[in-house]
């Protein structure tokens, strides 16, 4: 697990949650901020069973409020992570909004596929990477297992880090279990709805919009982030 | 003075020229009688086409899309002893209806059955020890069926063998489209969220949910099909 940052990484932003409503707003300006485009990809790969359609139709919606232009990326499943057309769009993407739905399914379709490569490789180049819900959770590694809190393996761009999005609204028991199993040398966040925890090049943390953010580390007390502070956490993955 | 038989004659002629009088206002009540019920007639023929037309025909299919549909079932729908049958390529699996708990969900998948929007369909999600989830329409999930509604939600979870409406993450708790699932895996269903309308139980058929469950996956599309044939609703 790498946990140094360099020059060159793109931005992470990590969202708990309700993406794409007017609370997100400040966060997403200073996104495309940073982006330095007006042009979001965005992949609506966990929600292939429900409706990815809609989620790039919500998001275009929204960004156009923004001043920005949506393009959604027809990744549903594992053969379109392989389809040439999609890699090539994402590798010179300047910022790419992974969509919520299914964890287990959009890890299924992204990892060690040729557009996951392909995504990295453009985080490496100075791209944003959104991700909200599912997005972010499976960004982490460990990995947050929705269905039980339980932890499984994740992607691991932002590594050692495990993100339980909808921490505002989530069921006790859920956070609680999460962080009982949490292992000693990992780190848990739970990200309120409509916040990001938005990870810039110079290797802070910082809490934007509507919520907070509270770590969790073994056998410590939770500390509450609240927007617009910094946090001290790993940081993201150097890509190769 | 006139004679005696002019006399005669001239009663006899006023005798026929009102007896004519009569049976012309006697020809034109009995017209007026049977015109106005054939009118009568008319309007009733009519009155009962429409209402046919308009749904009021016990044959005529619970179309799809309307919102309204479905609440209008959910308000006719007996508190139990709906069932709802699934047949697919893997077998036959009973549903019981949650007519009491959850009637706008129950009316809502009756509409859409009575439909024919499952007809055709298929599983198209399997998530192990989780759900498997069908019931788009055509079996491509991207699609939809009209004018989705927001149905009860569950305070107890999901315990296996529950049959609740999928939605997105965004949609409001209880959104009901077309899409269902049912739960096959205990611990997740006990720890699901209480945000998907619970509107039936598996009442026989387990044994093909697990097969379905069972089923080879890529991600959690499964690589090999599992059809929804069609599904017919009793009790109603």
């Amino acid at each position: 697990m790498s946990q140094t940052s360099g020059a060159g990484t793109g931005t992470v932003a990590l969202v708990g949650g309700d993406e794409w409503t007017e609370p997100c707003s400040t966060f997403d300006t200073r996104l495309l901020e940073l982006a330095g485009t007006d042009e979001v990809l965005v992949l609506p790969a966990a929600a292939a069973f429900e409706h990815p359609d809609r989620a790039v139709e919500r998001a275009t919606r929204y960004f156009e409020t923004l001043g920005a232009k949506v393009t959604g990326l027809p990744v549903v499943n594992r053969r379109d992570a392989e389809t040439d057309a999609n890699i090539s769009a994402v590798r010179v993407a300047k910022f790419v909004y992974i969509a919520d739905g299914s964890p287990l399914h959009l890890r299924s379709v992204l990892k060690s596929s040729a557009f996951y490569d392909a995504m990295v490789y453009a985080f490496g180049r100075g791209a944003v990477i959104a991700a909200s819900g599912a997005g972010a959770t499976v960004l982490g590694d460990p990995m947050v297992d929705p269905r039980g809190g339980a932890y499984t393996v994740g992607l691991g761009l932002v590594p050692g880090l495990a993100i339980f999005p909808y921490h505002g609204r989530a069921a006790e028991h859920l956070r609680e279990r999460s962080v009982d199993l949490l292992a000693r040398d990992a780190v848990l966040v739970g990200i309120d709805e409509q916040t990001a925890l938005v990870r810039t090049a110079d290797a802070a943390w910082e809490v934007m919009g509507a919520g907070g953010a509270t770590v969790y580390r073994k056998d410590s007390k939770p500390k509450l982030a609240k927007s617009g502070t910094t946090v001290e956490l790993v940081t993201a993955a150097i890509p190769r | 003075m006139p004679s005696a038989d002019k006399r005669q004659r001239q009663k006899e002629n006023a005798r026929l020229a009102r007896e004519a009088r009569e049976a012309a206002l006697k020809k034109r009540r009995r017209n007026r009688t049977l015109r106005n019920a054939a009118i009568a007639v008319g309007v009733f023929v009519v009155a009962i086409l429409l209402i046919t037309w308009l749904g009021g025909g016990s044959k005529k299919k619970v179309v799809a899309s309307p919102s309204t549909t479905s609440t209008t079932i959910a308000a006719k729908l007996p508190l139990s002893g709906v069932t709802a049958t699934i047949k697919g390529n893997l077998g036959t699996i009973v549903i019981a209806l949650d007519t009491k708990n959850d009637p706008k969900g129950a009316g809502r998948f009756v509409a859409l059955a009575n439909g024919g929007v499952y007809n055709g369909s298929s599983w198209s999600r399997i998530a192990k020890d989780f759900v498997i989830q069908g019931g788009a329409p055509g079996g491509d999930p991207s699609q939809s069926a009209a004018n989705q509604v927001v149905a009860e939600v569950p305070k107890d979870h999901y315990p296996v063998g529950s049959v609740a409406a999928a939605k997105g993450p965004n949609d409001a708790p209880g959104t009901f489209d077309s899409q269902f699932f049912i739960v096959t895996g205990a611990q997740q269903g006990a720890t699901l969220p209480n945000d998907y309308a619970r509107f039936g139980t598996v009442k026989s058929g387990m044994d093909v949910v697990n097969k379905i469950a069972a089923l080879p996956v890529s991600g959690e599309t499964p690589t090999s099909k599992a059809t929804i044939d069609s599904v017919t609703i009793s009790g109603v």
